[in-house]
Formats: structure tokens, sequence, C-alpha cells
């Protein structure tokens, strides 16, 4: 009934797994190095990340006195594993398509939050003013970014009738891409503004904002524990572009060819859309991010809807 | 005019006025069905009256007071007279299982049967504002302290003559069939004189299936011996739904499927909250015993109704659940607070009852019989106006319990004044009588039956479309609330409403799919919210706090509820893969496929919602620094921590096995007659793209559980450090006056949600001084 080799494999190997937390690593490597540039400094070594992963995994965990210990620590590794598992529910067109028994698209959605969810216990059970307030931002920000996310996901789900992400993929390779298609812009738009609050990066990192809150939830953190924060974050970026990629430009190749246009789609969606983004804008408050998330990204994804209905 | 006397007597006085009124209006009629009716009514009024005021009259007797406001806190004095006087009062306003009540019954059937719609309005209209004034005595008589001398119990002979009437009024409510026969012979007569066909009078012998009467009869004896042996019967209140439990498994044959498996449920789910009671009221041990008399009796109520075959036994048993064992259950705590809030609750429950009241006459009177076979066999030849209007009045009763908007909805939230264990039953389980009257409904009336011919859309059915559309809004709306409360029980209380909506909704879609995935949610909620109201009020216990900003940091000395509510909470806003996101998914994909995109999107969004409020309970409670509440702070006694780990083991076990609701969700559906879904024990969730949360489950232990390892044991043990906190180098600040309490969290969200829906703010203390600004009621508009 259940395909128990290449489940594992899938979540432990490629393309979720050690895969997607190479990319990942490597994609803030490219990110640093290049927002470095753009500021005229010379930046980190492209595997930077790798190294810092290295020496945290190396060192001890430092554990408040007032923290909920048991949660303080399984909050990483809850996020870490839920990451895993959802880089191996997405597809990568002409190459990977996830086994069904594994979970569908809204499953993936809701795999998204958990980050965030793990992000604000952390904050919450470390027992710090500085987390609580990261808590207190980061779910401002999610109240306002996961409304457009699930309008513009529901507006392609309308236009394809699935709400399977193979049968998105089938329905651009027949149909075109929804890049291409002015009638999905809207919600096209709207995804281009969530995916970088959702990445937590300037202008949208409120809740781990260094200068205001000495990085919120993660504070507290030290060692393996924050090490497991950093695998997280750099796997999220593989799953939120990934998704992007699954939802509006999925043409692709067959094969390895296949695998290095994904890899290529994601390197660009990095640079232009988070590495140009931060270097180029200064942090929002958390009131005008909320304000503005409940103004232009649901406008436009309320729209994309309508359209895609109507259409 | 009786609501505004301020003497006893005189109000009883005048509301026989208004009695002997509603009886004229009945014999006015003419039909001979209405004569027997108001015979009946007569001679029981008669006995009710003559108990109320022979109470009366030893009240002022013994007291020498005639001022109601004089009375207050009699019953604890005088306990038998106040006894038979509250039993005539609960009989006189047509509740179950007294005489009272079958007569009324019948009056209001016979108004429907001559097509005086109006004028069986009329009479529970009038029914209505009786209960203002006679549960105000009441309410002074038994819930108000006593002050001033010594008074003595009234003499032998007078007791004798009540106990006299109080048990005619008891025989005449379960074995009402000598005095319709007499009621009925006189009927007959006048029939025969008037050249009219004689009475078919319809059966109205209230029908107990053994699991109400062993809880009834159970209240009744804990109630009994809580007064001479306590502890005995405080392990009699356990063995009770025990007992229940096990008759119902041995009656399946009493029940359709769904029934049974409700049934089930209602007793299980009470014996758990039934013995964390024991565990919540041990150290507060004030009337204890009438409360779980009043917590047994509403298990009968709810089993008896789903035992029940006709719409008269539903009904009876449903009134028996919702009316003044409720109250009773409500009242508890005795403070102005509860006194009010269980009366508001008293009140809307019987405006409720009373749309259901009329609504099941119209279908009795037309069908000849209120047996639900013979109405569903009869509804096709009634007219679509009097079918339509008798469904929609019986839904409205049903949606009102479920707390659906648009009706006023801090009206219909159960008090938060209530003891937390019976807070949790009503909220897992009673308020689900609500769901599962509207599929009874709609699984008897569906397709050509009824439903169809009230209008269509798209092919589905207008009314069910309707109710999806209320549930889809109520969801999103109490979801909104529920973000912004920070009492501990209200938060919790908004979102049992969010979640009813959840389930309204996807039962209303009428799909496979959507009523699988309803039901499955309906029982998921059953144990998590249970189990979060448990949680609370082990919190409340131990902190003896109302609002989440007394709290903070009570997670390192209450590591089990902690660890249980996380679950539970994040389970419940629809994090995967664990049993409340499984049973959310199906309901997301059955409004999908339905073509409810809109009601989709309310759906996912408010789950959001509930996970705002989850976790801005946990931080506020339970994370966060620890503040004054944390210090005293204890896990809670084994009685209360067993029921909530039974839960919480039932909920884990769900989300790895969804089979175990699926399958017999499937059987429902087949009984019903709908198309099953496809279900095996072991299998994945169904639908079209059906996945299995074992395996994102086990993934996740087996993964987190290495990582764990190495995090707490990695370095040979030494892998952990203990340290302060970093406050940027400040030292003189108390841990509490660190913590961001529950008020604060969530400024923009909370500013956007207050102005959006108008919700003022609320402390959970709308309390006895201050009685006059905090009824001020939370207006709505957003619908």
């Amino acid at each position: 009934m259940l395909d128990t080799t290449t489940i594992p494999l899938a979540v432990l190997m490629f393309p979720g797994g050690l895969f997607a937390l190479a990319f990942g690593l490597a994609l803030k490597g490219l990110d640093r190095r290049v927002a470095a540039r753009l500021q005229g400094r010379i930046g980190p070594p492209l595997a930077q990340p790798f190294f810092d992963l290295v020496k945290l995994a190396r060192k001890r965990t430092m554990v408040p006195d007032i923290a909920a210990e048991p949660v303080f620590l399984g909050a990483p590794l809850i996020g870490t594993v839920s990451m895993l598992l959802a880089a191996a529910l997405v597809p990568i067109p002409g190459v990977y398509a996830p086994n069904p028994m594994l979970g569908d698209l809204l499953v993936l959605l809701y795999l998204l939050a958990v980050p965030a969810v793990v992000l604000m216990i952390a904050g919450s059970a470390s027992g710090s003013p500085f987390g609580a307030i990261g808590f207190s931002r980061e779910m401002a920000l999610m109240l306002a970014y996961e409304g457009p996310l699930v309008l513009v996901v529901a507006a392609v789900a309308l236009r394809t009738g699935s709400f399977s992400l193979s049968d998105i993929i089938a329905y651009q390779q027949t149909h075109g891409a929804f890049l291409f298609d002015p009638v999905m812009w809207p919600a096209l738009l709207a995804f281009l503004a969530f995916y970088p609050a959702n990445l937590g990066i300037v202008p949208f990192d409120i809740p781990e904002a260094e200068t205001e809150v000495l990085e919120g939830p993660l504070l507290e953190y030290s060692g393996p524990a924050l090490g497991l924060f950093k695998m997280m974050s750099a796997l999220k970026a593989v799953v939120v572009l990934g998704l992007g990629v699954a939802l509006f430009f999925p043409s692709a190749p067959d094969g390895a060819a296949g695998l290095l246009v994904h890899l290529a789609k994601l390197v660009v969606m990095m640079l232009v859309g988070v590495t140009l983004l931060r270097v180029s804008m200064g942090r929002m408050r958390i009131d005008q991010a909320f304000s503005f998330f409940l103004r232009w990204p649901l406008a436009l994804s309320l729209l994309s809807l309508a359209i895609v209905a109507a259409a | 005019m009786a609501l505004i006397q301020k003497e006893l007597k005189r109000m009883l006085a005048y509301s026989t006025l208004a009695q002997i009124g509603e009886i004229a209006a009945i014999l006015g009629l003419g039909t001979s069905l209405a004569t027997t009716a108001s015979l009946l009514h007569v001679t029981n009024h008669a006995v009710m009256k003559t108990l109320l005021f022979f109470a009366a009259g030893a009240f002022i007797l013994q007291s020498g007071r005639r001022h109601l406001k004089d009375l207050a806190g009699l019953g604890r004095v005088m306990p038998f007279t106040a006894g038979c006087y509250a039993l005539a009062t609960v009989a006189i306003m047509g509740l179950p299982p007294f005489s009272g009540f079958i007569s009324k019954f019948l009056m209001i059937t016979a108004a429907a049967a001559a097509g005086r719609i109006d004028v069986a309005a009329l009479i529970l209209v009038g029914s209505i504002l009786a209960a203002f004034y006679y549960l105000r005595v009441v309410r002074i008589l038994f819930f108000q302290p006593y002050e001033g001398p010594v008074v003595k119990e009234a003499p032998t002979s007078m007791l004798v003559a009540m106990a006299l009437l109080a048990s005619a009024i008891v025989f005449g409510g379960v074995a009402p069939t000598i005095q319709i026969d007499a009621a009925s012979a006189v009927g007959n007569l006048v029939a025969a004189r008037a050249g009219l066909p004689p009475v078919v009078v319809p059966d109205l012998l209230i029908v107990w299936p053994a699991a109400a009467l062993i809880a009834t009869l159970g209240a009744v004896a804990v109630w009994l011996f809580g007064k001479t042996s306590p502890a005995f019967a405080t392990k009699l209140a356990i063995a009770v739904p025990a007992a229940a439990f096990v008759a119902v498994l041995l009656q399946p044959d009493r029940y359709d499927g769904l029934s049974f498996a409700f049934a089930l449920l209602v007793s299980g789910v009470g014996t758990l909250n039934m013995a964390y009671a024991t565990g919540y009221l041990a150290h507060h041990p004030h009337a204890q015993h009438r409360f779980y008399a009043a917590f047994a009796l509403m298990m009968a109520g709810l089993m008896g109704m789903a035992g029940s075959h006709d719409f008269f036994n539903f009904f009876a048993f449903w009134e028996l659940m919702s009316s003044w064992a409720l109250y009773v259950a409500l009242v508890h705590e005795e403070t102005a607070d509860a006194r009010r809030e269980a009366f508001k609750y008293f009140i809307f429950n019987t405006v409720g009852a009373s749309f259901m009241f009329l609504g099941i006459a119209m279908f009795g009177t037309a069908a000849d019989s209120f047996d639900f076979a013979a109405i569903a066999r009869a509804a096709p030849a009634m007219t679509t106006v009097w079918a339509g209007s008798a469904l929609v009045l019986v839904l409205v009763g049903m949606l009102m319990k479920a707390a659906m908007l648009p009706i006023r909805i801090d009206y219909q939230m159960h008090p938060a004044t209530a003891p937390t264990p019976v807070s949790g039953y009503i909220s897992a389980v009673l308020l689900k009588s609500g769901p599962y009257g509207v599929l009874k409904l709609m699984a008897l009336f569906g397709g050509a039956t009824l439903l169809d011919r009230l209008g269509l859309i798209n092919g589905q059915s207008l009314i069910g479309n309707a109710i999806a559309i209320i549930g889809g809004v109520t969801l999103l709306y109490a979801g909104a609330m529920a973000v912004v409360q920070t009492g501990i029980k209200r938060l919790l209380i908004y979102s049992t409403v969010c979640q009813l909506g959840y389930i309204t909704m996807a039962l209303a879609l009428g799909t496979t799919l959507g009523v699988a995935g309803g039901l499955m949610h309906f029982v998921n909620h059953m144990m998590l919210k249970d189990v979060l109201f448990l949680c609370a009020g082990a919190i409340m216990v131990t902190s003896h706090a109302r609002t989440l900003d007394e709290l903070g940091g009570l997670g390192r000395k209450m590591p089990i509820t902690f660890g249980i509510f996380l679950f539970a909470g994040l389970s419940l806003a629809g994090i995967p893969p664990l049993n409340g996101f499984n049973s959310k998914w199906i309901i997301y994909v059955a409004a999908f496929e339905s073509g409810h995109y809109v009601l989709g999107i309310f759906a996912m969004v408010a789950s959001l919602f509930t996970l705002a409020a989850i976790l801005k309970f946990a931080h506020a409670a339970f994370m966060g620094s620890p503040g004054a509440a944390a210090e005293h702070a204890h896990e809670a006694p084994a009685t209360m921590l067993v029921p909530m780990l039974v839960l919480a083991a039932g909920s884990f076990a769900v989300g790895m096995m969804p089979g175990l609701l699926l399958v017999p969700i499937a059987a429902i559906q087949q009984e019903l007659g709908m198309v099953p879904i496809a279900a095996t024990w072991t299998g994945p969730l169904p639908g079209a793209g059906g996945w299995h949360p074992a395996l994102l489950s086990i993934l996740l232990l087996v993964l987190a559980g290495i990582g764990f390892l190495y995090l707490r044991l990695g370095r040979a043990g030494g892998a952990i450090i203990r340290s302060p906190i970093h406050l940027c180098g400040v030292q003189d600040i108390a841990m509490g006056q660190a913590n961001i309490g529950a008020g604060n969290l969530y400024e923009a969200p909370d500013a956007a949600i207050r102005s959006l829906l108008h919700a003022k703010h609320d402390t959970g203390y709308s309390d006895d001084d201050t009685a006059a600004d905090t009824t001020a009621p939370i207006t709505i508009h957003a619908v």
C-alpha cells in the first residue's frame, strides 16, 4: 500500500533532506555574498552558512533557567523536521512528484505555517520578554500574510480545478505557465509580497529584528538548538520558493536538465525577491507591515480570485 | 402583571390569571383535542398551583415574610418545602419530566392541529415570560445566601400534603396515561355531542432508554446520598455515567448508528468529566452533590434524546438536557454573576426550545403522529409552506443550540461562570446536540421528501446552503473574537463556537465528504476542546485566576498539563499531522469540491485565528516570564489528570489512525442513506487526495526524537547549560514585571479585529457590584 522505500528517501535525501538542506544553505551563502557586494563589502565565503552550522553543532546549548525546557528544545526540532517533510511534498517539475500518501497542497500549506508557530513557541518558552515581543510580532505578521496566501492558492486551484500540485503543474504544462497569464498576475504579485514576509527578511524581518529585539525568539538560543533553527530557515527557503515555482512557472524539461532549470529558478527568485529587496529597503514597523498586507496583497489576491471565478 | 409583583402570593395569583387565559384560548379552539388538552391542563394546573400556594403559605407561615426579596435563601433552611416549590415551578413552566410538560405539549399540539399557529405561538411567548418570574423566585429561594433568624421546616401535616401533590406531578409526567384517558373521555363526550369524530390523542408517554433511566435515577440517588454520606455519593456520581455507558452498549438496537455513537460519546466523555469534577470540586465542597446530580441529568437528557424514535421524546429529553438541569449546574457558584449568566442562558435556551416546540407540533399534527419515520412518510403530502416553516422552526431551535449567528452571540454562549468541568462538557458535548439534530433532520427530510422542495441552488438544497453559510460566517466571526479575548474561559468558549461553525457548515454541505468531515471534527473537537477546558480548569484550581493576564510561566510547574494543552491546542488549530488538522482537511476539501470556495477560504483563515488564540493562551498561561501565580502553582491531582490524559491519548490515536473514526462514520453514512466514504481501519483519509497522517506523524516523531536525544544527551550528557535570560544588563526587575501579558500580545491584529467587529474589552470579571455596566452586551455588526 505505502511505498516505504522512497518516502524516507524523499524526506532524508532527495528532494528533501540533505539535498534541500545543502541547497538552502548555498542559497543563504549566495544571498549573503551578493548582498555584501551590493553594499560595497567583500562578504563572507559562499560556504559560510555550512561553517556556521558545523560550529554550532559542536557547541553546547544554553537553556534559560526560567524556560520550559522540553518545549524550548522541542520547538526547533519540530520546526526542522516539519520542513524536511514539507520539502518532500514540493514537486520538482519533470523530476519528482511526491507520493500522494504523504500529503497534498493543503497539507503543505499548513506545514509551511509550522516554522512560524515553533518560532513563536520558542520565543515564548524562553521566558525572555524579547522572545515574547518576537512572538507577538510573528503572529501579527502571520495573521496578515496568511490570508493572501490562502486566497492565492485558492485562485490557482480554482483556475486549474484541483488542489493537487501535480494537477496544477500538468495544467500549466498544457495551457502555459501562469507567469505569462495576465489573469493570474494579481495572484502572482500577492505571492511575491508573501514570500519575503514568510522568509522573514527585510523589510519584513520585524519579529527577529536584531537592532530592535535582539533576534527576538532566537535571542536565548545557542549551539545545536540554534543550528536547528538555521537549518529550518534554509529548508524553508527551498520549500517556499519551490512552491512558487510549482504554482506559477513549472515549465521545465525532464530529467537532470529539469533539475538544473528548477534550481536556476530558485536562485533567481532568491536574488531578486530576497537579496535585492533586503538591501534596498529599511525595516517596516509591525503595524505598517500589518496594514500593508491587509491592504495591497489582500486586495490583489481577492481581485485575483474574483477574476479567476469570472474568467 | 405577574412580572412586576413584589409579593409571592400576589405573583402567584396573577400568574394564575395568565394561565387561565391560556386554557381559555385553547378551549376556545373548539376541537375535541383542544377540549381534552385544556382539561388535562386544568387538572395538572390545579395540582401544581395548589402545591405552589401550599409551599408559599408554608414560607410565609414559618418566616413571616411575604415579599419576594425577603425570601432569599429560605430554600436552605426549609429544604423540603422549597424543594416542592421548585418542583412545582419546573412543572408549571412546562418542563419535563413532569405533568405540566405533558399537558402543555398537548395544548400546543391542539392549537397547531386546529391550524391556529398564532395561538400556539402566543402560549409559547407567554411561557417564556412566565419563566422570568417563576425562575426569579427559585433563584431567590435557593441560590442566594440566607440571612436572618432560624426558621423551622413547615409542620408535618403540611409536608405530607405537599409530598402528595409533588408525587402527583411526577406521576403525571412519567405515566400520564390514566389522566389522559380520563380527559379524553370527556373530550369524546363533547365531540359526540357536537357530532365530531372522537379524539385521537397522540402517544405522550416518555420512553426512557435504559441509559437515560440509569442516569436520572442515579442523579436522584447522588443528590439524596450527598446529604447523608458524601464520600459514597461522590463515588456514585462517577459510577452513574459509567453505568449509563454500559447500558448504551447493551442496548444497541434502541439506537440508530448515529445516535448510538452519540450516546456512547455522551456517556463516555461524561464519565471522564464527572471524574474530573470530583477532583475539581474536592477543595470546594459547597453543594457539590447537587451539581453532580444536575450534571448527570443533563447526560440523561442527551442520551434519552439519542435514544428517541419520535419527536415527542426527542423534545422531552431535549428540554430535560437544556433547561432546569443545566440551570442548576451553571448557577453552582451562586455568585451574582453566575446567577445572572445562568438565568440569561436559561431564557435563551427556552426561546430556542420554543421555536423547536412549535415546529414539532406542526409536523406532528400534519402527520397525525410524532414518529420520525411516520413524519418523513407523511412529509411529501404536506403543503410546502407548512412543512417548510415547521422544518425551519426546528432548525432554528437547533442552530441556536449550536450557537450560530445571527442571533447575538453573547446571549447564546454558555456562561463562563459555570464550574469548568461542566463548561467543558457543554462546549464539547452538549452543544453538539445542535449539529447532531441538524444532521438527523437532513437525513430524515433529505432529497425529494422535503428539502429539495424548498428550493435549490445549483442542484443543492437551499436550506443546506443557508445553514452552511451561517456556519461559515459564524466560524470566521467567532474565530476572530477568540483572538481578542483575555478571559481564560471566554477565549475557549469563542473558539468552541468557531469549531461548531466548522461542524455545522460541513454537515450542511450534505456531500459525502462534507458529512464525513463534519462528523470526524464532531468527535475530534469533542475530545480536544474538552481537554483544553480541563487544562484551563487545572489552571484555575491552582491559581484562582480568571483572566490570562494574571498568569504566566506555569509551564515549569505544571508540565503535564502544559504538554497536553499544547498538543490539543495545536491539533485544534489545525497543525498537521494532528487529528484536528485531519478532520479540518476533509472539511476544506469538501467545501472546495462542492464549489463553496468562499466557505473553504473562511474555514482556512479561521484556523489561523484559532492558532492565534491558542498560542496566546499558551503563552500567557504556561510560558513567558513566571508571574505571581506561578510561585504557588502545582500540578493537578490524578483525578483530574487521568481524564485529561485519556482524552489526549484518544486524540493521538485518532490522529495516527483516522480509520478509527472513519469506519464508523462510513457505516453511519450508509445507514443515513448516503454514499459512504471509502474507509478502512488502517487506511488513509478519504477523498481524491487522501493522504495518511500516520506517515507524517511517524517520520516527525522518529526524526525529532533522534534530534532530541542529541540535544539533550550529546557531548556525553553535558549538552545543556543553564543560564539566566538576557535582559540587556537590567538586574533589579522581577520576572513577573518583564512578562508580556495576553492583553498586550497582538496589538495590531487586536485593534483591527476590535474595530471591525466592534468588540469591547472584556476583562473576564463582569462582576457583582458593577453589574449594570458589564451586562451591556457585545454588539455585532459583522453580519
